[in-house]
């Protein structure tokens, strides 16, 4: 059979775009590379949040990227690894949800055009999308306080879910915060504080990020989304589907896709294909199809985020075992730093597991080992606390997404990245460390330490940039409307087409601009 | 078998090496504390191709750390290049802290669900 569409990638911008497809009456194949996931032990060596043996949500350890020539495992991080899964990261993330900045959407006018970077104006404003991040706000379940922004346009509605309760640690920051006359604000979050849709609340666990929920709390595409477009009987999921080509009819455009699955290859046809595979796998899978790439922009402006942020130690214990944890955070450094480009939003940290912050969060002059070592974790894993957040990356069109002439099992071309984000954004991620630091004092911290950046490769779970958006196809691969240059019926809708990575978690902007391309193939086709 | 690897006196000098990175107190030291379970079973997967390297460091540790004081073993361990122990340090931690165990009622990780 011929499907109306193909939706390739199950993650947050698939399944927006599939569901809403299904929801319209069209006829939508979604193919995704991994699994379903069931909630199951979580482990804290292998999970999306700390992968030193392996990952929970996927992908298959035997893929392989390539970084400057060298081939490399998902558990590293030069394999920017996103999750593989039915949801993707929405099965396991810390699930925030802010909207970026107005600023965020006009990072060239407000800033200009460093030399050596590709720093951009999104061809739409926030005011174009913020009618679509109330969608997604207002359908898939977002708690929190809109009402309490200072830093962006007044909500037409308040979220459907009043915040979580407020934490032991995030009270300190409130009151660090007050002293140093900063605004703050409580974490949005794609999590059910009442019970909703159908599902439990959230239990308050100690392990919400990096792991599946165990009371379905968290709203995730795969919950959400994917179930009402199953519902409708015009979706067909497929999992442990691997595509690896992009099949192209007589007239140069899209008539499907090849892909693998245990039985092997498979070719399915449909008038649409509709790109959410994260911005690697998007990026390698139209090289690899031999897309159109005229101006050679596919792949380019590959960012991520570089995390600013501090660690601090206070005198009695902050922690109340209340998860998930992450409770308050100021926008107040997200626009208009003194010296620096941009900026990013600054929040308490989710509980942290003890190897995470054995490995990454005790002071760097405490021995490794040793009495002193087991001591002083004794005393202070609940006294330490963190204050961290995303920095708006200036992009760097040297960062980016190629093929290999290595092949995966497949036959196709495995991913090779290369390049490093703009100096630019070490200086604001340096920035930022000192913002934390601050905060953390005002708090009550009697030591802090943390920060620090170098220039690397920023992808992960946060990627984004490589079919960027824009008017012209000479810097962009995508128009606004989220269909690709040079072609009728091929669209992306992940974090690929995003200009720029914003100074926010960027999952909420992923669902709401694939709503908003969706929402334009929708009416295209009726 | 996971500990077919080592023979009984190359056991004690693991042992000896965990409890000096993590020597006992009111809780128990690293060997008990969750990285001797840890090793036996990682020794079967992931940490495979770590086991030269302990063979190594047992043979540079030798008899004389195992019939040592805790303080000169924690003397002797300072004394080496920290690039010929960070393995086992890491190991260390995550035999102790990764998973339910002393080391998280140690430091007072709850988890409630």
């Amino acid at each position: 059979m011929k499907y109306d569409a193909i939706v390739v990638g199950a993650g947050a911008g698939g399944g927006v775009a599939s569901s809403l497809l299904a929801q319209a009456g069209a006829k939508v194949l979604l193919l995704e590379k991994g699994k379903w996931l069931e909630f199951g032990p979580r482990d804290h060596l292998r999970n999306q949040r700390y992968s030193r043996y392996g990952v929970n949500a996927g992908p298959n350890l035997d893929e392989r990227r390539e970084f400057e020539g060298r081939v490399v495992t998902p558990i590293q991080g030069e394999f920017g690894n996103n999750a593989s899964c039915v949801g993707s990261g929405t099965a396991v993330y810390g699930a925030q949800a802010w909207r970026f900045h107005e600023l965020d959407f006009r990072m060239a006018s407000e800033y200009g055009v460093p030399e050596g970077s590709s720093n951009t104006d999104w061809p739409i404003t926030y005011h174009d999308l913020a009618p679509y991040y109330e969608l997604v706000e207002q359908t898939m379940g977002v708690c929190g306080h809109a009402e309490g922004y200072s830093h962006l346009p007044a909500f037409k509605e308040p979220y459907p879910m009043p915040p979580m309760p407020m934490g032991m640690a995030g009270k300190e920051f409130l009151q660090g915060a007050s002293k140093l006359g900063w605004e703050t604000i409580r974490v949005p979050l794609l999590i059910n504080s009442i019970p909703r849709d159908g599902r439990d609340a959230c239990i308050q666990c100690q392990n919400c990020v990096g792991f599946t929920c165990p009371s379905n709390a968290k709203n995730g595409t795969q919950n959400t989304m994917i179930p009402r477009g199953l519902a409708t009987g015009n979706l067909t999921l497929t999992t442990e589907a691997q595509v690896t080509e992009i099949l192209w009819g007589s007239e140069g455009e899209p008539k499907g896709v090849r892909y693998f699955d245990a039985s092997g290859p498979h070719e399915v046809l449909a008038s649409l294909v509709i790109l959410a595979g994260g911005a690697i796998e998007t990026a390698r899978l139209l090289l690899a199809s031999g897309a159109k790439n005229e101006f050679d922009q596919i792949g380019r402006n590959l960012q991520g985020h570089y995390y600013a942020g501090a660690a601090g130690l206070f005198e009695k214990d902050l922690w109340d075992g209340v998860g998930p944890g992450v409770n308050l955070a100021t926008t107040r450094f997200s626009h208009h730093n003194d010296g620096v480009l941009s900026g990013g939003m600054l929040a308490d940290d989710f509980i942290v597991s003890p190897i995470s912050m054995w490995v990454g969060a005790l002071p760097p002059d405490l021995p490794k080992w040793g009495a002193e070592n087991k001591a002083f974790f004794r005393e202070n894993y609940r006294r330490i606390h963190q204050i961290k957040g995303p920095v708006h990356e200036i992009s760097n069109p040297e960062c980016r997404v190629t093929i290999s002439s290595r092949m995966d099992k497949y036959g196709m071309p495995i991913a090779a990245l290369g390049g490093t984000t703009h100096p630019e954004t070490v200086r604001t991620a340096t920035y930022l460390d000192e913002k934390a630091r601050e905060w953390l004092r005002a708090s009550g911290a009697k030591q802090v330490w943390g920060g620090g950046h170098t220039l690397r490769l920023s992808a992960g779970q946060h990627q984004a940039g490589t079919c960027r958006m824009g008017t012209d196809p000479h810097q962009s691969v995508v128009d606004p409307s989220g269909r690709m240059h040079g072609y009728q019926n091929l669209y992306i809708a992940d974090g690929s087409v995003h200009p720029t990575n914003g100074g926010f978690n960027p999952v909420l902007t992923i669902l709401a601009m694939s709503w908003r391309t969706t929402s334009g193939i929708t009416e295209r086709l009726s | 078998m996971p500990w077919a690897d080592f023979d009984d006196l190359e056991l004690n000098v693991l042992r000896a090496l965990f409890d000096t990175l993590i020597p006992a107190d009111d809780f128990p030291g690293g060997w008990d504390g969750g990285v001797s379970a840890y090793l036996e079973n990682s020794f079967q997967f992931d940490l495979k191709p770590f086991i030269p390297q302990y063979k190594d460091l047992i043979a540079t540790l030798g008899d004389e750390f195992l019939s040592s004081s805790l303080e000169a073993r924690d003397d002797f361990l300072k004394s080496l290049d920290p690039q010929l122990i960070n393995f086992a340090v890491g190991h260390a931690a995550e035999g102790y802290y990764a998973a339910p165990g002393p080391g998280w009622q140690m430091i007072g990780f709850e988890v409630t669900a």
